[in-house]
């Protein structure tokens, strides 16, 4: 599709613009800047602000250049006259009117477009004799912004972004006239995850950082490229230091990746990095005590333990969980650990239920969200896993751009009308089998869903020409059934069916879950998902590592590592970032795994698991080391060093090479020819690559889908569905002083049908029970929650929600009890 | 000319709020007419012949308005704009109180003659007696089949839901209007695209006051050229038909009435029964409170479209406002600046900013504050603030302070230099 261009004449230079360019940018292409305050190239034009008026031959009135598209030929557009000099020196001086020109102690001085626009076109002096009007100066709008209403200018940037790209509209403009205020609608708390956004598009310095407010200025700060390693999205941000500290974090557009913006978490949880509570040194146990000693001592404890248990049972004594939260090149290094140093297979990243993180039958974008018929979402929450991926999402369905249908027993809210299909923990297999088979124009066996549902929901794909599937990568049956939907939905199954292009995403468990699987941190698959099992692979790998004697056998998953960790056949344990107490779906298992092995945790925070642990080692945290990330579409994202690390800490690749050489092996020559080794095994890790993804065979075999899920085992009791929340998971967010008063409550969500059978109100103490684990949480009641079953947050070590669950039953849905706290009562 | 009423024939004499009596006095027959024996286009053709001017104030033909709805399948709707709330202004609201089936007539033809199924009639929060007797009008016309589904069997269905604003001046403004109809906040919506093209909930929609609304039965009725005849000042053709002119200030018999179009402002303030004895004539605002002042040498200033327009003004509402010699003029200032600064929706830096900043300057200067550089800042108003903004509440604030500037520059001397006064008292 070609676009019309047109012609527009700009202070007399001549250009051709594609038809519909408003003026700002006309401008902007034939050279000429036209000074904006609520204009923003990724907001739709509001035209309010004023100052860009500007003349147009055979327009009487000067016209607002944002909001005047250049939809003729021959337009004539003047920017440089005198009258609309006049008229820019007159919106200054309204803006300027009652603006407190507090710069001196403004965090914006230095970036603030009132001041630069001031300076190139303003008056030099106030006309204004009557004092200025006075108005709240710290509003606490929400978790992290600060308002200075004398500073705002109500341009309504913020405003516009709560509407249109967070699509939440819960930001409002109050009052009339020159008493207008930004303010939240019914006075609640501006807690959007996308909140942050705002300081970065005030024009001003009116929405200001909590935590960056009068703590530098502009010029001060040196700024390091990096990306966010907060989720999978892989966000482009500036790490803004001063003195060696981290400041703040800022935005850098990538269209390809965060279209320049960020989550909350990504923006506000940093100051982890400085915080006190960090583990800087070593530590060894000692009588069950932590004792901070040398490294040269660290290493040598472990390495000494590591020969012994290899000197008794060789290989199979040990076990290597984690991986997601490195760097690829780190990743691939622990993988090679365990398989040189340790010699086993027993290695894994995952440390939740998420299976894969990537499926290479239908390679997606993130951009494919912003350009598809139709997006379907499975099981998955992308708004608090993969916040600003959420943002398209948001968008297509707000501007009605594609069709939306949300399958699971989470139910997602956007705007609009969207498809929804509720089904309890464990039907979702049921129903994406009998979408595959309506799809692929068979008779499809009975489900959970509607057949009409069923019917019309393949009718919604099938009318896209692109369809974008987003799926958490949680179960196996219904990663076969997914991918038996996408294969029927890609071909043209039928007549007079073209077939379509299917994608699927998966946001990833940890930041680079799905650079772990591609390096290699699998039981299964060796680099680039080379089979362990085949002698090829490790021929291969044997010659470029110059090892001999590679493990033949597959090693062991996550949940198998833990069970014989228990047993007593495995008997050390290496976490790599992984807590695993708070993620692995079974509390009691890793608890006793942890009793029984020895522990070594590399770790930044002496978390649940790593206090569990034997000998804790000092990593380094981000931006203090450098290394390439992938994002869950498979970008991969060089990242450089920015500051040194707290106290002793290392990077993880180079402990991992130092316990190596302890050892009496050697992991790697220097980093090129790690990142050699990668470019043969994988991919050249450049920059401009992006990695494949899975194989369809790392879906563990799963028992056959069975089509309605068992009923619940007793009467009265919930089907147990753990949610993400964004500030939930993670020791980054718990340990983060100033991040932590925004993690939610521990919470139990009911559907208030249940809420009312069982006798429950909102607030209310409860305990949720299953076998002998419980956790206790304050009721909540919620009409997205599927009846029968009851809501709890992942991740939050005030109440472990996998204290319920049990790798026995794998994924299957578990079945709580719901009872009331006696209360206590005081002598 | 012999002049009879037309709009407001029969007010005051019968209440023409029973729907018997509107008939009785031939109402409904214009309705009867366009539906039944008239080509929905015929009906547009007829309004633009008659030269109908939209009688909200800004005077754009009806028939012509009418004639920009794209056919593009879209649904179409009619919003009826009698959220009057222009000070000085209250014409409309005599049409809603005394005789309202003429409004629901009027809805009707225009909707039929646009194809629409769905009309509103948005009438000002505060008038809500007006509202119980428009939606009473609405629900007897539908007892008589001149509302809902096939009326008079033609096939021809239509609804009219009145909707009550909640109390602000620029949701008379009709994209304003439609913000708040939509149930958003009440702002002018940045034009193009128009109304016609892109208008409530995105469609194509028609906005006409309740007077233009109250006109079509009678075009209908009588014929485009009837329409056109009525004029008392025949040397201009562009405007023509029966007007509702509020009369108030410093007149004897201060109210509303109906006149033709085209009479002199004299000859207007007489019909008010002239000025109180002994008081001269200083000046008057021709069309409410958003319209510049004229003074005495305007009094033969012909009251349509184009003759106040020649003289500077603005005919507007209609809404006559006199000041006689008593009146301080500055103090009329303060009040119509602090009523634009209470009423700018705020979006606008210079409506925001300058509505509240010549309230404040208005202010002092009456306290004797005032300097030179706030005419110089008052003089500046009219570049600044007029043309400036989304919609002309801006225009509106600063039309009266800079022509009070040019036609009565001793008013504001008078406090700046502190001459001590002589005025009558």
């Amino acid at each position: 599709m070609s676009v019309q261009m047109v012609t527009v004449t700009i202070d007399g230079r001549t250009i051709q613009v594609p038809k519909g360019t408003n003026l700002v940018e006309a401008a902007k292409l034939a050279g000429i800047e036209i000074p904006v305050f609520c204009y923003h190239p990724k907001l739709d034009p509001a035209g309010v602000c004023r100052m860009c008026l500007v003349q147009i031959e055979k327009i009487p009135k000067p016209q607002a250049a944002c909001v005047t598209n250049v939809d003729r030929d021959g337009m004539v557009v003047m920017t440089q006259t005198p009258a609309v000099d006049d008229l820019r020196k007159g919106v200054l001086e309204f803006l300027l009117l009652n603006h407190p020109l507090d710069c001196p102690v403004c965090d914006k001085g230095g970036e603030c477009d009132l001041q630069d626009l001031t300076i190139e076109h303003g008056p030099a002096v106030s006309r204004l004799v009557d004092p200025k009007i006075h108005k709240p100066k710290s509003v606490e709008l929400g978790n992290f912004i600060v308002l200075d209403n004398e500073r705002c200018i109500l341009c309504r940037r913020c405003v516009r972004f709560d509407d249109e790209i967070a699509t939440e509209g819960n930001l409002i403009i109050e009052e009339r006239g020159h008493s207008n205020f930004v303010t939240m609608m019914a006075g609640e708390s501006y807690d959007s995850y996308f909140s942050g956004n705002t300081i970065e598009l005030c024009p001003v310095g009116a929405l200001t950082s909590e935590q960056y407010r009068f703590q530098a200025r502009p010029w001060d700060l040196k700024k390091v490229e990096s990306v966010c390693h907060g989720c999978s999205v892989g966000c482009n941000v500036n790490e803004e230091f001063r003195f060696g500290k981290l400041l703040r974090l800022t935005a850098r557009d990538n269209a390809a990746i965060d279209n320049g913006w960020m989550c909350d978490r990504g923006r506000f949880n940093y100051k982890f990095v400085h915080e006190a509570d960090r583990v800087t040194q070593p530590l060894v146990k000692k009588d069950g005590q932590f004792v901070p000693v040398t490294w040269a001592e660290a290493l040598a404890t472990v390495a000494e333990k590591f020969k012994a248990i290899k000197a008794s049972v060789g290989g199979k004594g040990f076990g290597v969980i984690g991986g997601g939260k490195l760097a690829n090149e780190e990743a691939y290094l622990l993988q090679k650990f365990a398989r040189v140093a340790l010699q086993t297979n027993n290695v894994d990243h995952r440390v939740s239920e998420q299976l894969v993180a990537s499926l290479a039958a239908f390679p997606g974008k993130q951009t494919d969200i912003s350009d598809a018929g139709a997006i379907l979402i499975v099981d998955t929450e992308p708004a608090e896993t993969a916040p600003v991926l959420d943002l398209r999402i948001r968008r297509m369905a707000d501007r009605k751009k594609a069709k939306l249908a949300v399958v699971g027993a989470v139910m997602p809210a956007y705007r609009g009308r969207h498809a929804r299909v509720q089904v309890k923990p464990g039907q979702t297999a049921g129903v994406l089998a009998a979408l595959a088979a309506v799809a692929a124009g068979r008779q499809p066996a009975a489900s959970a869903a509607d057949p009409v549902a069923v019917t019309k929901l393949v009718e919604l794909l099938k009318g896209a020409k692109k369809v974008v599937i987003l799926w958490g990568g949680n179960d196996a049956a219904t990663g076969k059934a997914l991918i038996d939907l996408a294969s029927a939905l890609k071909k043209a199954a039928m007549q007079n069916d073209p077939g379509r292009s299917v994608h699927v995403l998966i946001p990833g468990a940890q930041a680079n879950s799905r650079g772990a699987e591609a390096m290699g941190v699998l039981p299964n698959f060796f680099p680039g998902y080379a089979p362990a099992a085949e002698a090829k692979t490790r021929e291969t790998v044997s010659n470029l590592w110059g090892v001999r004697n590679l493990v033949p056998e597959p090693g062991l998953a996550t949940g198998a590592m833990l069970k014989a960790a228990a047993d007593g056949e495995v008997k050390a344990l290496v976490l790599s970032g992984a807590n695993l107490l708070n993620t692995y779906p079974d509390r009691k298992l890793v608890t006793e795994a942890l009793d029984k092995a020895f522990v070594v945790a590399f770790d930044i925070f002496l978390n649940e698991t790593a206090a569990a642990a034997d000998v804790v080692l000092p990593v380094a945290a981000i931006s203090e080391k450098s290394g390439t990330y992938t994002t869950l579409d498979g970008l991969v994202q060089a990242v450089k060093i920015a500051k040194k690390p707290e106290g002793s800490a290392q990077a993880d690749g180079d402990i991992l090479v130092a316990l190596a050489s302890a050892m009496g092996v050697r992991l790697a020559e220097s980093p090129l020819a790690t990142n050699n080794e990668i470019g043969k095994l994988v991919a050249k890790l450049d920059g401009s690559v992006t990695l494949t993804g899975a194989p369809n065979s790392l879906l563990p075999a799963a028992a056959p889908a069975s089509a309605v899920a068992p009923a619940t085992a007793v009467a009265g009791d919930l089907l147990l569905v753990p949610v993400d929340r964004l500030y939930a998971g993670g020791s980054t967010a718990q340990f983060d002083v100033e991040f932590r008063h925004a993690q939610p409550k521990p919470e139990a969500t009911f559907n208030p049908a249940d809420a009312a059978r069982l006798g429950l109100k909102a607030g209310e103490e409860i305990e949720l029970a299953a076998g002998d684990g419980f956790i206790r949480l304050s009721v909540a009641v919620d009409k997205r929650v599927v009846a029968g079953t009851v809501q709890a947050i992942r991740g939050l070590s005030a109440a472990p929600v996998n204290a319920l669950m049990n790798a026995v039953s794998g994924t299957a849905p578990v079945a709580v009890t719901a009872r009331k706290l006696a209360l206590e009562v005081a002598d | 000319m012999q002049f009879e009423p037309v709009l407001t024939k029969g007010i005051g004499e019968v209440d023409l709020t029973n729907i018997d009596v509107y008939e009785a006095q031939g109402g409904y027959q214009g309705l009867r007419k366009a539906l039944t024996s008239m080509e929905p286009l015929a009906v547009v053709d007829e309004v633009k012949k008659a030269n109908l001017r939209g009688r909200g104030g800004a005077g754009f033909p009806a028939g012509v308005k009418w004639g920009f709805l794209p056919n593009d399948g879209r649904a179409r709707y009619l919003t009826v704009n009698a959220d009057e709330s222009e000070p000085g202004t209250c014409n409309n609201r005599t049409l809603i109180f005394a005789n309202p089936h003429q409004i629901v007539e009027g809805i009707i033809i225009a909707a039929f003659a646009n194809r629409i199924a769905q009309s509103f009639i948005y009438i000002r929060g505060e008038m809500k007696r007006g509202a119980g007797l428009l939606e009473k009008a609405v629900a007897d016309a539908k007892a008589r089949g001149y509302v809902g589904k096939n009326i008079l069997g033609t096939g021809f269905d239509q609804e009219i839901t009145v909707h009550r604003g909640a109390g602000a001046y620029i949701c008379g403004e009709e994209s304003a209007l439609l913000n708040s109809l939509e149930g958003r906040r009440g702002e002018p919506r940045v034009k193009p695209p128009f109304p016609a093209v892109v208008g409530l909930y995105g469609c194509p929609t028609i906005i006409n006051n309740i007077e233009t609304i109250s006109c079509i039965p009678h075009i209908i009725n009588n014929g485009w050229e009837w329409f056109t005849k009525i004029s008392a000042n025949p040397e201009n053709p562009k405007s023509c038909g029966p007007k509702l002119f509020t009369i108030s200030g410093c007149v004897q018999k201060p109210g509303n009435y109906e006149l033709p179009i085209g009479m002199s402002l004299r000859e207007v303030i007489e019909v008010a029964g002239g000025l109180k004895p002994g008081r001269t004539f200083k000046a008057a605002q021709p069309g409410g409170s958003s319209s510049p002042l004229l003074g005495p040498q305007h009094l033969d200033v012909r009251m349509d479209f184009e003759g106040v327009a020649a003289a500077g003004s603005m005919l507007g509402t209609a809404a006559v406002m006199v000041y006689d010699d008593t009146v301080d003029l500055v103090e009329v200032a303060l009040y119509w600046a602090k009523f634009y600064s209470a009423e700018s929706c705020g979006q606008c830096t210079p409506c925001r900013e300058g509505t509240f900043w010549l309230e404040r300057t208005f202010d002092r200067i009456l306290q004797g504050g005032g300097t030179a550089k706030d005419v110089k800042i008052i003089g500046d108003m009219r570049t600044q603030m007029a043309g400036t903004t989304i919609c002309v509440l801006s225009d509106a604030a600063a039309f009266y302070p800079t022509s009070l500037l040019k036609l009565f520059p001793e008013e504001l001397d008078r406090y700046i230099k502190k001459l001590k006064e002589v005025r009558p008292a």
